[in-house]
C-alpha cells in the first residue's frame, strides 16, 4: 500500500545529495507534459526544497505557467523511491539557500576561469505538497 | 516502529567505532608536536576510521589571501607547498564562505563546464591542486576555531557515494577540536621558529662580542707590545749612542704607530656603527680629492713595496656620502690592496660613471682571496684575516666596516678575485 505524507523525513535525506539524478515532471498551462533529469533537489527543511536553475528552459517555462509539478528522488543507500509533489513558490538569486546551491558551480567556475559564464541563475524555492513512497526495501508499494 | 536486533547491533557497532575514533583523535590532538606530524596523523586517523584515502589539508597563509597545502595523502602527486587563491576551487569557496560542501557526481559538473567551454571557446584549465583524475565525489570541510578559519580539509573518492551523512555530521562535530589542535600546533611552531631566530641572533651577537674582545685582547695588544719593545730598543741604542740603528727604528715606530692608529680608528667606528651611534652626514665629495688624501696616508707603504699605483678617475666624478666614512672605506680597501700586493706589483684605482652611481674600483695584482673566504669577508669572525705578502697582520675588521659604511651611505660593494689579483667595486650614489 502506498504511504503518503507531506513532510520530508530524516531517512529521505540521502536522496537529496545528488548521487542519483532526480526526475522532474512539469506540465504547461494547457497540459503538455515535460520530463527531464536534474542534477539534484536541494533540501531546505521538511516542508521546502529548492531546484537549481542553471540550464533548463522548458521546465522553467512550465513552472511559471503551472506551479504544480513533481520530482522523483531515490535514496542511494536503500534505493527507496519517493514522488514529491511540489508547488513553485519563488525564485531566489541571493540569500543563504542560493549561496548553498551556488557553492559547487562557483567552485568549478573558479577553477576553470569561467566565473562570468558558468553561473547559477537562481534557486527555485518549492513547497512540499505531498510525498508518495513508490519503492521501499526493494519492493514496489 | 520497533528496531530489529540487527539494526540495534549495527547502531551499537557504529557507536563503538565513534568512541574509538574519538579516543584516537583526542589522544592525537592533545599531543604537542610539529604541525607537519599533527596534520599527517590526522589524515591517517581519518583514513583508517572513515576510509578516507585521498585527502589534503590546506592552511591560510599569513596574508589570508591564499591557501597552502600542508598535508596530503593518497594522491599521485602530493602537492605539498602548492598555494591557491582564497576563492579557488572547492577548498577556496569553502574557505571564503566557511561552509562545508559535499559534491556527488563530480564528473557531471565538469561535463557541463566542458560543454560551455566548448560552446564559448574557452580553454580548459588543469587543476592546481592534487586530485584524483576520475574523482566522482568530494567533501570539503572548513576547520574553524574561535571564529577563525584555521584550515580546510578535503576528501576525494572515485565512488559516487563514499561518505555517509552520519560520518559527515560526526566529523563536523569534532572539527572544532581538530581546528583548535591545529591552531595550537601553528602557535607552537611559530614560537619555536621565533626562539630559533632569537637564538641565532644571540649567537651571532655573542660571536661578534667574542671577536671584538679577541681584537682588543690580541690584535691590539700585539702592535702595542711591539711598540713597547721598539721603545726599549730605542732607549738601549740611545744609551749606546748608535745613531744609524736609531734611525732605522724610527721607521718601525712610525709603521707600528700607524697600524695601531688605524686599528683604533676602525674599532671606534665599528663600535659606533653597531650601536647606531655614528652620524652619517652626506655631502658631495669629489672622488679625485678624497683619493689623493687616501694616497697621502699610504704613499710611504706604496713606495717601500715599490708598488705601481695608478689612479684613473673620471673628470668631475662626485659622490654623495659621509666624508669620514668614505675616507675610512678607501683607507681600508687601499690598505688591504697594499698588504696583499707583492713588491713591484700594481694597484689601479679607477672610476666609472653609471646612470645613478659612481663605481670606484680598486684593482690589485695581489695574491687573491680564497672563494670560501669571500663569503665571510663582511662578517666578523675569527680566522678570516690573512697575513700580507710581508706578513702584515690584519684583524678582519676592515672589510666589515667597509661593508657597513657603504651600506649606510646607500651604496653596495662587489668583489672579484682570482689568484692574479682582486678587484673591489664600490658603488655609491652620484651627487
Amino acid at each position: 500500500m502506498k504511504t503518503m505524507s507531506n513532510k520530508i523525513t530524516q531517512d529521505m535525506l540521502p536522496a537529496f545529495q545528488g548521487v542519483i539524478p532526480p526526475t522532474v515532471a512539469t506540465a504547461s498551462a494547457n497540459g503538455v507534459p515535460n520530463v527531464t533529469y536534474i542534477s539534484h533537489v536541494h533540501y531546505i527543511d521538511e516542508d521546502h526544497v529548492a531546484i537549481s536553475r542553471q540550464f533548463f528552459n522548458k521546465t522553467w517555462q512550465n513552472m511559471n505557467e503551472n506551479p504544480f509539478f513533481a520530482v522523483v528522488v531515490m535514496c542511494p543507500q536503500t534505493y527507496n523511491l519517493w514522488k514529491i509533489s511540489l508547488r513553485f513558490l519563488e525564485e531566489k538569486t541571493d540569500g543563504p539557500v542560493f549561496d548553498d546551491m551556488d557553492i559547487i558551480i562557483e567552485a568549478i567556475a573558479s577553477m576553470q576561469g569561467m566565473q562570468d559564464t558558468f553561473k547559477l541563475k537562481s534557486a527555485v524555492i518549492c513547497k512540499v505538497e505531498s510525498i508518495e513512497t513508490l519503492v521501499v526495501n526493494g519492493k514496489i508499494v | 516502529m520497533e528496531k530489529s536486533f540487527d539494526q540495534l547491533a549495527q547502531e551499537l557497532e557504529k557507536e563503538k567505532r565513534k568512541n574509538k575514533l574519538l579516543h584516537l583523535i583526542s589522544h592525537e590532538l592533545n599531543k604537542l608536536t610539529t604541525l607537519e606530524n599533527k596534520l599527517n596523523n590526522i589524515l591517517e586517523i581519518l583514513d583508517t576510521s572513515f576510509n578516507l584515502k585521498h585527502s589534503i589539508i590546506l592552511i591560510p597563509t599569513n596574508s589570508n589571501t591564499t591557501l597552502k597545502v600542508f598535508a596530503s595523502r593518497g594522491f599521485p602527486e602530493s602537492g605539498i607547498g602548492v598555494e591557491v587563491p582564497y576563492d579557488y576551487g572547492f577548498v577556496g569557496v569553502v574557505a571564503k564562505k566557511k561552509k562545508k560542501v559535499r559534491i556527488a557526481r563530480l564528473s557531471q559538473y565538469y561535463r557541463y563546464a566542458a560543454a560551455i567551454q566548448k560552446e564559448k571557446g574557452i580553454e580548459a584549465k588543469k587543476s592546481l591542486l592534487p586530485g584524483l583524475p576520475n574523482a566522482e565525489s568530494q567533501v570539503v570541510l572548513p576547520l574553524i576555531a574561535n571564529d577563525e578559519l584555521v584550515a580546510v580539509i578535503s576528501f576525494e573518492s572515485e565512488d559516487i557515494l563514499f561518505f555517509h551523512q552520519s560520518d559527515e555530521d560526526y566529523l563536523m562535530a569534532i572539527s572544532e577540536q581538530i581546528a583548535l589542535s591545529i591552531q595550537n600546533s601553528i602557535v607552537f611552531e611559530k614560537l619555536e621558529e621565533r626562539v630559533e631566530q632569537r637564538t641565532r641572533e644571540l649567537e651571532r651577537i655573542n660571536r661578534t662580542k667574542d671577536r671584538l674582545f679577541a681584537i682588543i685582547g690580541h690584535d691590539l695588544r700585539s702592535p702595542v707590545t711591539a711598540l713597547l719593545e721598539v721603545a726599549e730598543l730605542f732607549k738601549y741604542y740611545s744609551s749606546k749612542g748608535e745613531q744609524e740603528k736609531l734611525l732605522n727604528l724610527g721607521n718601525k715606530i712610525s709603521q707600528s704607530a700607524e697600524n695601531v692608529n688605524q686599528l683604533l680608528d676602525n674599532l671606534l667606528n665599528w663600535s659606533l656603527s653597531q650601536q647606531e651611534g655614528i652620524r652619517c652626514a652626506k655631502q658631495a665629495i669629489a672622488v679625485q680629492k678624497i683619493v689623493d688624501e687616501t694616497y697621502q696616508v699610504f704613499k710611504d707603504s706604496i713606495a717601500s713595496k715599490e708598488i705601481d699605483f695608478t689612479p684613473d678617475i673620471c673628470k668631475g666624478a662626485s659622490v654623495m656620502a659621509d666624508y669620514n666614512m668614505l675616507f675610512s672605506v678607501l683607507r681600508n680597501v687601499l690598505s688591504n690592496a697594499i698588504k696583499f700586493t707583492k713588491p713591484k706589483g700594481k694597484i689601479a684605482l679607477s672610476t666609472r660613471d653609471l646612470p645613478n652611481q659612481i663605481q670606484i674600483t680598486i684593482k690589485d695584482t695581489g695574491v687573491g682571496i680564497d672563494r670560501e673566504k669571500i663569503k665571510n669577508l663582511f662578517t666578523l669572525q675569527e680566522g678570516k684575516s690573512t697575513l700580507g705578502t710581508q706578513r702584515e697582520r690584519g684583524t678582519g675588521l676592515g672589510l666589515v666596516l667597509v661593508h657597513e659604511f657603504i651600506k649606510i651611505n646607500g651604496g653596495s660593494i662587489d668583489i672579484e678575485s682570482s689568484p692574479d689579483g682582486t678587484s673591489i667595486h664600490l658603488f655609491l650614489p652620484k651627487s
